[in-house]
């Protein structure tokens, strides 16, 4: 104590002409299209309008999804999966029905599954999403399913959040996906893996908890720089005073009058009166919802997610103006949004998140999963040990914000090897127990290494590679052969492993 | 090592800027890592409680901003704090950091972090890593910033090594820093029979990528040098236990490999998680600092007698509000505590200018105050320790001093 900070001044003269260069000049690196340009058109031919939508719309093409576009074309299937209670996917129902009994389960049911086994709920609500992720024909529904649990993130592993995610993400998540963003705020702000994730559960007239009302404000609707100050987290903390978990009641929730806080609050300007209940929070979510603020920045990160790490401003607001026009009907917000022509032209400007990589990894080679483990036996599975090195497990983000969605969080020489090795796994039978690939069926009726490059290429991929980049598949298949001699069968399997091995593992299939 | 895969100046702009500080002429002449010595910057994410892991217990106002949470004053049990010097007090879980701060080996320092007002923990962790007080003006780290300007053409792969499944971005940033999450991890698992032609593939399609050209190609590479130094194989040292289940511990025992293999590592960050405490504080933050003195403490036995080379700096975004809350927490606040340790730390002292926690010296809400920017900090160890480079171009809008007296 009382140490004496003597403190010497830097050479600021020299360093502040180079400091202004760093800020200022290309090194600086301002913005990273210019320094990492995440497409190489030269390099490699564009797939095709169709190629591109369902890259972005699923979890990779499969030889099914890819002919269903076909037969309907480009904005018909945007429109079939923009409705997914029309699909009919009655086999991924029953099946995740089967494997993860609790994801269906009313609320006291999955309270005393709790109570025997507190991680019941984790093992069903990773592999049931998995499940679906790999296997319905509700892509797109999965797709903007795992933004908004993303945008409004409980860690899984907090307390009893181990199963209220499961409700959650049924009743909240799913239920209002694609309807009115206001509707899914107040249910989100509702649900009681929420109220205890963010501690609003606790936060009462004698003790308000902020940690709710800041992140309502900084992350699910205005954004750190949308204009609210330290006072307003303050008072709209006082506005959410009572709301609690309850899980007598049906839904979970309860407003806990006696914990709630009827003076006079003042929030971004707004009045709430004294003597009012709820209401508060009711009319401060209306609020947040209805703010053209929270519409950018909702859909600026909606874009970052389908589009581009830094996507065109005339299509945020494209969508915010669809967004203003509709209420915030999420459906019609997505469906402006995959319609658009910056949509159509972002091709290749997005690298894929680990769970993404890995799943499409899994479609796209047709591979057989083991789904059915439950339980702890859950945390052994390949697949799951890969997402968990690659920082990408479900649920498992611990802080408020959700995974992020830029390469820069993704792209690292550490996440690159294990991308390579994942890859490497499936390919060679490495993780056979778990996931394997069917190299017979991969290789069809393929005999010479032109064949077999131009096939695993296409279904792979789906899309056509530069001539010289085919010339290195046919020449790892070959080994110098000619591409049109006809290969003994004993190397066809093994040349169709290393292939897959390389392709899912090659710079091509790490964006889409 | 060549310098067409290392790509250390991927813009001609900052040659000039180099050329600019007028040390670049002798840079050849360095060590592949500097002059070898190691710093480790360890994060605290989610905002660490800067009052119950020193508290100042003798702060008449302490306990009754805290009075169902705060440490009691040494001498009161075994939940009581351990007496740093009158004043100040060290969590009881710090045990084994007790020991290292009376035998001289670890300084605190208190009432420190960014004076950035930002309550948001990316913002401010952002702001943190960057070393900038505005987080739009610049995407590169500190960290990437300082090797930057101390690059030069024969540098290791792994002088700059980020250690976790993400890469820190206090190390993103021009400079191509290396991830690794653990050595183990880092090989290619391809088939026996197909190693060689997927590896010189790789090598081939990724060096033609515009975005991933560089990482690929480290990565390739430093996959090489570390079986060539069959680092995977080296075990801990004089009898140092981590915990295999602790991702911190983890992360250091991976961090100490790469220092005994002298595979040229000249500053590596390592995080910890989990500090964010709104509710339940006294158990939740008892578990975090069990789990940080036993990690640190097993890397500096580990090391043993190469920690006379290396420095570890911990921070965290900020600290927590002063008074508690009704969750038995608290919320978002402002200065916290940084602890420095090892090589060339002046130990056994709390460096604090201490701002007192009456209602009229809190700052804003009700938080500690920041008296010592944690680049003050930064700047005394990258002096004390690291090559010559101007520290006003680390932390370029900056304008205060280095912290005199922490580093010898």
């Amino acid at each position: 104590m009382n140490v004496e900070n003597e403190r010497r001044q830097w050479a600021a003269n020299l360093g502040w002409a180079i400091a202004g260069a760093l800020l200022s000049g290309p090194a600086a690196s301002r913005n990273p299209v210019q320094t990492k340009p995440a497409w190489n058109k030269a390099a490699l031919p564009e797939a095709d309008e169709l190629v591109h939508l369902l890259n972005r719309c699923t979890y990779g093409i499969t030889p099914e999804s890819m002919a269903e576009a076909e037969s309907m074309g480009y904005e018909a299937w945007v429109d079939w999966q923009l409705e997914p209670e029309l699909i009919d996917d009655s086999e991924t129902d029953a099946a995740v029905d089967e494997q993860f009994p609790l994801i269906n389960a009313d609320l006291d049911a999955m309270i005393d599954a709790y109570g025997e086994n507190e991680f019941s709920g984790v093992s069903q609500i990773i592999g049931a999403t998995l499940y679906r992720m790999t296997y319905s024909r509700r892509q797109l529904f999965e797709r903007i399913v795992e933004f908004w649990n993303d945008h409004f993130n409980v860690y899984l592993f907090d307390g009893p959040v181990r199963m209220l995610k499961l409700w959650e993400d049924r009743e909240v998540m799913r239920k209002h996906a694609l309807g009115r963003f206001g509707d899914l705020l107040l249910a989100d702000a509702r649900s009681p893996a929420m109220l205890y994730y963010l501690d609003n559960f606790s936060n009462t007239v004698e003790g308000p908890n902020e940690n709710y009302a800041r992140e309502l404000m900084e992350l699910h609707t205005l954004g750190v720089d949308g204009g609210y100050t330290e006072t307003d987290v303050l008072e709209a903390a006082r506005c959410f005073t009572g709301w609690t978990v309850d899980t007598r009641n049906e839904d979970a929730f309860s407003f806990v009058s006696s914990r709630h806080d009827y003076d006079e609050k003042v929030v971004l300007g707004v009045t709430y009166p004294a003597g009012q209940g709820i209401e508060d929070g009711e009319q401060l979510l209306a609020y947040l919802a209805a703010s053209e603020t929270t519409a950018r920045f909702v859909c600026r990160k909606i874009c970052v997610r389908f589009v581009s790490d830094n996507p065109p401003e005339s299509l945020v607001e494209t969508l915010v103006q669809t967004w203003l026009d509709t209420d915030g009907d999420l459906r019609q917000i997505f469906r402006a949004l995959f319609l658009s022509d910056e949509f159509k032209s972002s091709q290749g400007q997005k690298f894929k998140r680990p769970l993404n990589l890995m799943v499409s990894m899994l479609r796209a080679s047709q591979a057989w999963v083991l789904t059915s483990l439950t339980g702890m036996g859950l945390n052994r599975h390949a697949l799951i040990t890969y997402l968990n090195r690659l920082g990408q497990n479900l649920f498992t983000w611990t802080t408020p914000d959700g995974f992020p969605d830029t390469q820069s969080a993704w792209d690292g020489s550490a996440a690159l090897v294990s991308r390579w090795n994942m890859a490497f796994e499936l390919a060679e039978s490495a993780m056979s127990q778990y996931a394997r690939i069917n190299p017979f069926d991969l290789a069809g009726e393929a005999n010479t290494p032109g064949e077999l490059a131009d096939r695993l290429i296409y279904q792979l991929l789906y899309r056509e590679l530069s001539a010289s980049d085919r010339k290195r598949v046919v020449d790892l298949i070959g080994e110098g052969r000619p591409e049109n001699a006809r290969l003994p069968t004993s190397m066809i399997i093994d040349k169709t492993r290393e292939a897959t091995a390389f392709l899912l593992a090659s710079p091509w299939f790490q964006t889409y | 090592m060549n310098i067409n895969r290392r790509n250390f100046l991927k813009t001609s702009a900052l040659a000039g800027v180099l050329g600019a500080s007028g040390f670049s002429a002798s840079l050849s002449a360095m060590p592949k890592n500097g002059n070898g010595n190691v710093v480790v910057a360890l994060f605290l994410r989610g905002a660490a409680d800067g009052l119950s892991l020193v508290p100042p217990y003798a702060d008449n106002n302490y306990y009754n901003l805290r009075p169902s949470t705060g440490v009691p004053a040494p001498g009161g049990g075994s939940d009581a704090a351990q007496d740093l010097d009158g004043f100040f007090g060290l969590h009881p879980a710090l045990n084994q950091l007790y020991q290292r701060f009376t035998a001289g080996e670890m300084a605190v320092i208190h009432a420190a972090g960014s004076p950035h007002d930002s309550h948001s923990h990316f913002e401010a962790q952002d702001i943190m890593e960057l070393g900038i007080q505005d987080p739009l003006a610049s995407t590169q780290g500190w960290a990437n910033r300082y090797l930057e300007l101390t690059a030069s053409s024969d540098d290791s792969l792994f002088r700059g090594t980020a250690i976790g499944t993400g890469m820190q971005l206090a190390m993103q940033g021009n400079y191509a820093a290396l991830g690794i999450e653990t050595i183990e991890n880092f090989d290619l698992l391809a088939s026996e029979g197909h190693q060689d032609a997927l590896r010189s593939l790789m090598k081939a399609t990724y060096a033609e990528d515009a975005s991933l050209s560089t990482t690929a190609g480290n990565a390739l590479d430093a996959m090489d040098e570390l079986l060539a130094n069959d680092v995977a194989g080296l075990s801990p040292q004089n009898g140092a236990q981590y915990d295999e289940n602790s991702s911190l511990a983890v992360a250091l025992m991976n961090a100490a490999r790469l220092i005994r293999a002298e595979m040229g590592c000249e500053l590596i960050t390592v995080d910890s998680n989990n500090w964010d405490h709104h509710d339940g504080l006294v158990a939740s933050i008892n578990d975090r600092a069990m789990d940080l003195d036993a990690a640190l403490n097993a890397f500096m036995v580990d090391l043993g007698t190469l920690m006379d080379r290396v420095t570890i700096v911990v921070m965290s975004e900020f600290g927590r509000r002063a008074y508690e809350n009704a969750s038995g927490g608290t919320d978002h606040g402002h200065g916290g505590v940084m602890f420095a340790l090892g090589a060339g730390v002046q130990g056994g002292q709390v460096l604090a200018d201490w701002p007192g926690l009456q209602e009229s010296q809190l700052y804003g809400k009700g938080d500690l105050q920041v008296t010592t920017d944690y680049r003050a900090v930064l700047g005394s160890i990258i002096e004390a320790r690291m090559q010559p480079v101007d520290l006003q171009s680390v932390f370029p809008d900056y304008t205060g001093s280095i912290l005199s007296g922490l580093m010898v």
